[in-house]
């Protein structure tokens, strides 16, 4: 009973978004030019007022970002077929996959809650389910941070539906007004999607996937999530200054820790989900300052050459026999002319050299920052970490490029797959043209910056900085003595990792234990059921004990003495006529009595 | 009614034919579905009546038997199987007459004989002496917290002899003491943290069928009652704090405890007492929408942590441990029950198309409109409810695979249709879901062809739309 669907299953999907892509060009360009959007709803049901309802919006930034998810998604299915090449569950792969791009796809066009959570959790599900794909314990571990952090956004975002049902309305394209505590769970939700700085671990921890998934969810669905609902809900986010500068220092501290990081990370995957971390920062910024257009371009033109680059990745690590340290990933243009041309024009595309894709996005986002009413520190903080992309570009492209890596004696390189040079070279050459198209059909209306001559030639200035530097590093002649300290700092994400996933966990999971014992298995049941049943077999045993036969007939006998006394006693008072007497024989009795009763409390004791 | 419940007290009579026993089931689950609940009450008639509530559970109870029916696999003793034919079918009629009843003596009386077939279950497939603790401590903590409100229902027969429908319209009110007493039996039942410690034990000593019937149904019995007393009490509006807080911080430590365990009936199990905690508060403070979710939450729980023991069941049979550890690494042994696993984990942790998922958020909607501030231990609960499950599922799908023993079986086609009569519903449930939960809001919608208020899609309410007479009961929920 096994399915007879072979590797056709790729060219199939790859052809039938290859037709779903085309369909979203034409109308998106049809929706660019004529403003026109669409509006589908559904209800489910409806209770006290509020109703649940599943709605779908189709404009023309929804198109625009269709059709680049269903580009990339398109030709990563077809690079599959290099990738996955010999697996055993590539039938699994691929549906997860699917799923996967599905869910993304609802989470753009939904513009309710609702109708998004279901495209939000079916991304952080199915995404676990891709990290997890080898069966190992360490893509489990990467897999179950990875969903754990998507997890808290979960619950941010339940928590807003909640609150907006009980408002009213969860349709968040009809509010005007919202309140500040929902919009900051909003975005907490989305920090932890795009992972920014406390959150951030597990973008790097999610390399653990296959690179196709990887360069699925860094380029344009898992961490392009967060920064759409941002969008979305751009409306309302711009109404608190609070939030804006929030998003913007979140961004900046992400950027430049990315950033920093990268320049010590030796994992070739992990280089590259840096870069995407740093990216999400800039994108961040420019959240932050209000511009949520240009950061939807930035979001589009990164995802272009992100997947490119995730695809060369992926060829160097088949290359190098699996593994992913960039130390062997030397002479790459060598062995592969080609895919080392495409290699190096993407990282340049991402440093920003002008008229690649990067240029169009990087350069009006800098601009706007430099432009924006900013201290001085965190300007600086921008400007640095900019340098340091570049000097973590320029590093990896050395390590690649040049001759210092080492590789095996016997290494073979295959370049010419078709498919492999079809799906990276086809979206190269989108980043090479789709720098223009998009900055014409998004920012049409054309930007204005007014700027000194020094703010302008800032990035310059700190881009020659930083090539000078890393060159000198990565010649060794520039030492520092307590580089072994910095760089094991720095390698291992600033300590992030360490502290949210063994630190607050452990804690969780030492006060869970210590809760079982002490509450659960000590207050609740030693001293609970147990403790009674305890005091009531004492309570019994004394009883048994009463009943023995030595005691029975003690009491007989104590009883039938008690029984004559005062039979004796009653007759003494009725035929006598004088109080005293009746006065010490009343006392006399309640003695004896006493004396009696403790007689026998005692004999029962022993 | 009358019909189904003599029926079912009939079929007792064939309990060595488990098969005919199926098929009969299959007759009534039949009927209840075609009949569905289109009148809030569709049968109010001699000591009978169905509401919606009731009739949902009552449906969940039929399909849960059913599926435990459907899980048997052999018949190696024909005697015992007798047997446990013989204490389902009781179990299933002392339900349905629970569900059905509207005096509430005769409630008390089928929702304290529920509890004997269980315990026989609890007690009866095995000889450790755990188990006898764990009959015990059923019986105990049950009976104790429930025989005070018997006292409460045959002092204050005055009231309690009337149908439930008409003591909801009655201004009669319980305070003080005697609210617990009454609050106190469906709190145990349901359980409560502090009390909660029968349900674990019983999980762990039952066997599979009985722990997917403790689970799925009669953990549902508790809840079923506060709906039911709810007319009589304003009465929780002196406790409702103290239990809100109970809940909340019991909530958390539970759901801390199901990370430490790695008994796999245990956890699942110790989560069934997170589920049903959520739903208490909401029951308690939570209004129309709160009531709503929280039935939603009882169905939908029924059936998920019943597929989720009937797969523990399934690996119990392979392995011989409910241990996680020993049950490590199964993804390259059993590939398709690793799906399942994964289908009933994400349903459990309210996955998108989901019941679980409606219910979850109309419960925190609830719970919101009682406090704000109860978003806050909200959202750590959404948490780690996520993180316990998923701590369950990978823990057990990856990692190095024990070689207890030398060989296994994969799974059987049988076993997936039970595992996806346990999914589908709750997938499906989803799109008609106003059918289970929300008929009193059904008068609201407007004809159809009344202009523009239907959008969009194929229209299929204008079906349920002569259901909008009749709606004569009042829960007195809205605040």
């Amino acid at each position: 009973m096994k399915l007879k669907l072979g590797k056709i299953i790729y060219n199939v999907f790859f052809l039938r978004l290859l037709r779903r892509r085309i369909f979203f060009f034409f109308s998106f360009m049809y929706c660019v030019m004529f403003d026109f959007c669409l509006f589908f709803e559904w209800e489910l049901f409806f209770l006290n007022g509020g109703r649940v309802v599943i709605r779908l919006l189709f404009d023309w930034i929804r198109l625009c970002f269709l059709i680049v998810v269903t580009l990339i998604s398109g030709f990563i299915i077809s690079y599959s077929v290099y990738y996955i090449e010999g697996d055993r569950d590539y039938l699994r792969f691929t549906f997860i996959l699917l799923i996967f791009v599905g869910s993304m796809v609802f989470l753009i066009v939904s513009p309710n809650l609702i109708s998004l959570l279901l495209g939000w959790d079916g991304l952080g599900l199915t995404s676990y389910a891709l990290v997890i794909y080898y069966q190992n314990e360490s893509s489990n571990n990467s897999g179950i941070i990875t969903v754990l952090r998507n997890r808290v956004g979960d619950a941010a975002l339940l928590v807003v539906i909640g609150w907006c049902l009980y408002l009213g309305s969860y349709n968040f394209i009809f509010y005007r007004f919202f309140d500040r505590l929902l919009i900051f769970l909003v975005v907490l939700g989305a920090i932890t999607k795009r992972a920014q700085l406390p959150f951030s671990a597990w973008l790097p921890a999610a390399i653990a996937a296959p690179t196709p998934v990887s360069a699925l969810v860094h380029s344009s669905t898992l961490v392009t999530a967060g920064v759409y609902l941002v969008i979305r809900f751009r409306g309302l986010l711009s109404q608190y200054k609070g939030l804006s500068v929030f998003c913007f220092v979140v961004g900046v501290l992400t950027m430049f820790m990315a950033g920093w990081v990268a320049n010590f990370e030796t994992d070739l995957k992990k280089v590259v989900a840096l870069s995407t971390l740093r990216q999400l920062g800039v994108i961040f910024i420019i959240l932050g300052l209000n511009q949520p257009l240009l950061a939807f371009f930035h979001l589009v033109i990164h995802a272009l050459f992100k997947s490119t680059l995730f695809m060369c990745a992926g060829f160097l690590i088949h290359n190098t026999r699996g593994r992913q340290d960039g130390r062997f990933g030397g002479f790459f243009s060598l062995r592969s002319p080609i895919l080392g041309a495409v290699f190096g024009c993407t990282n340049l595309a991402l440093c920003g050299f002008p008229f690649l894709a990067g240029f169009y996005s990087k350069d009006i986002i800098l601009e706007h920052v430099f432009r924006g009413p900013l201290w001085f520190f965190v300007t600086a903080l921008v400007v640095i970490s900019t340098g340091l992309t570049v000097s973590y570009r320029i590093r990896v492209v050395y390590l690649r490029r040049g001759k210092r890596g080492k590789i095996n004696a016997l290494s073979v390189s295959r370049d010419f797959r078709g498919v492999l040079l079809l799906s990276s070279f086809f979206l190269f050459s989108i980043r090479v043209f789709g720098g223009f198209f998009f900055s014409w059909l998004i920012l049409f209306k054309g930007r204005v910056f007014l700027l000194n001559v020094f703010e302008k030639f800032y990035i310059l200035i700190v881009l020659a900085f930083f090539c000078v530097y890393i060159t000198l590093f990565l010649s060794k002649s520039f030492k520092i003595i307590w580089y072994k300290v910095i760089s094991h700092f720095f390698s291992l994400m600033v300590y992030l990792p360490n502290i949210t996933s063994f630190v607050l966990p452990n804690f969780f999971l030492m006060s869970g234990a210590i809760s079982y014992k002490r509450v659960d298995k000590g207050w609740l049941e030693y001293r609970g059921p147990l403790g009674l049943s305890r005091g009531f077999s004492v309570l019994r045993a004394k009883l048994q004990t009463s009943q023995l036969a030595v005691v029975l007939t003690q009491y007989f006998i104590v009883f039938l003495f008690i029984f004559l006394l005062l039979f004796r006693v009653l007759v003494c008072l009725k035929s006598s006529k004088s109080v005293a007497l009746k006065v010490q024989m009343c006392n006399f009795t309640l003695n004896m009595f006493k004396n009696l009763v403790i007689f026998v409390l005692k004999g029962q004791c022993v | 009614m009358l019909g189904l419940v003599i029926g079912l007290f009939f079929s007792l009579f064939f309990r060595s034919y488990w098969r005919s026993t199926l098929l009969v089931l299959i007759i009534f689950i039949m009927f209840f579905l075609f009949s569905g609940s289109e009148h809030l009450i569709f049968k109010n008639g001699f000591l009978f009546e169905l509401d919606y509530v009731a009739n949902s559970l009552l449906l969940l109870s039929l399909w849960v038997v059913f599926l435990c029916f459907l899980s048997r696999q052999k018949l190696l003793n024909h005697r015992r199987s007798a047997r446990f034919c013989f204490i389902l079918m009781s179990l299933l009629l002392f339900l349905v007459l629970r569900f059905s009843f509207d005096r509430f003596f005769l409630f008390y009386l089928s929702f304290e004989c529920s509890i004997i077939p269980i315990t026989f279950l609890v007690l009866g497939w095995g000889y450790q002496p755990e188990r006898t603790q764990a009959g015990l401590y059923l019986v105990f903590y049950t009976l104790v917290a429930s025989l005070p409100l018997l006292v409460l229902i045959l002092i204050s027969k005055r009231f309690f002899g009337l149908s439930m429908v008409i003591v909801g319209f009655s201004d009669f009110y319980l305070s003080g003491v005697l609210v617990i007493f009454l609050v106190g039996a469906f709190l145990v039942k349901f359980p409560i943290y502090i009390v909660h410690l029968w349900l674990p034990k019983a999980h762990v000593e039952a066997p599979v069928r009985g722990s997917m019937i403790l689970a799925g149904v009669l953990l549902k019995l508790g809840g079923y009652g506060i709906i039911r007393f709810f007319p009589i009490g304003e009465f929780f509006a002196f406790y409702k704090r103290f239990f809100l807080r109970l809940r909340v911080v019991g909530g958390l430590i539970v759901r801390l405890l199901c990370l430490c365990q790695i008994d796999i009936k245990l956890l699942i199990a110790l989560s069934s007492v997170v589920h049903i905690r959520t739903c208490i508060g909401a029951l308690l403070c939570g209004g129309e929408w709160g009531f709503a979710g929280a039935v939603l939450i009882m169905l939908a729980h029924g059936l998920c942590s019943s597929g989720l023991f009937f797969l523990t069941g399934a690996l119990y049979n392979r392995t011989r441990s409910r241990s996680i550890i020993i049950n490590k690494g199964l993804i390259n042994l059993i590939p398709t029950f690793r799906l399942w696993w994964f289908f009933l984990v994400s349903v459990n942790i309210a996955a998108p198309p989901s019941v679980n998922l409606l219910s979850e958020i109309s419960l925190i909607r609830g719970l919101i409109s009682w406090r704000g501030w109860i978003f806050i231990p909200l959202g750590f609960l959404v948490f780690f409810s996520g993180a316990y499950r998923l701590y369950l599922f990978s823990l057990r799908q990856h990692g190095k695979i024990v070689f207890s023993r030398q060989g296994l079986v994969s799974g059987r086609i049988s076993e997936y249709l039970i595992l996806f009569l346990h999914w589908a519903p709750l997938n499906l449930l989803i799109l008609s879901v106003f059918y289970l939960v929300c008929f009193l809001s059904l008068k609201k919608i407007p004809f159809c062809g009344d202009g523009d208020v239907v959008t969009g899609g194929k229209d299929w309410r204008l079906l349920f739309v002569n259901a909008n007479y009749i709606f004569f009961i009042n829960y007195n929920l809205t605040q």
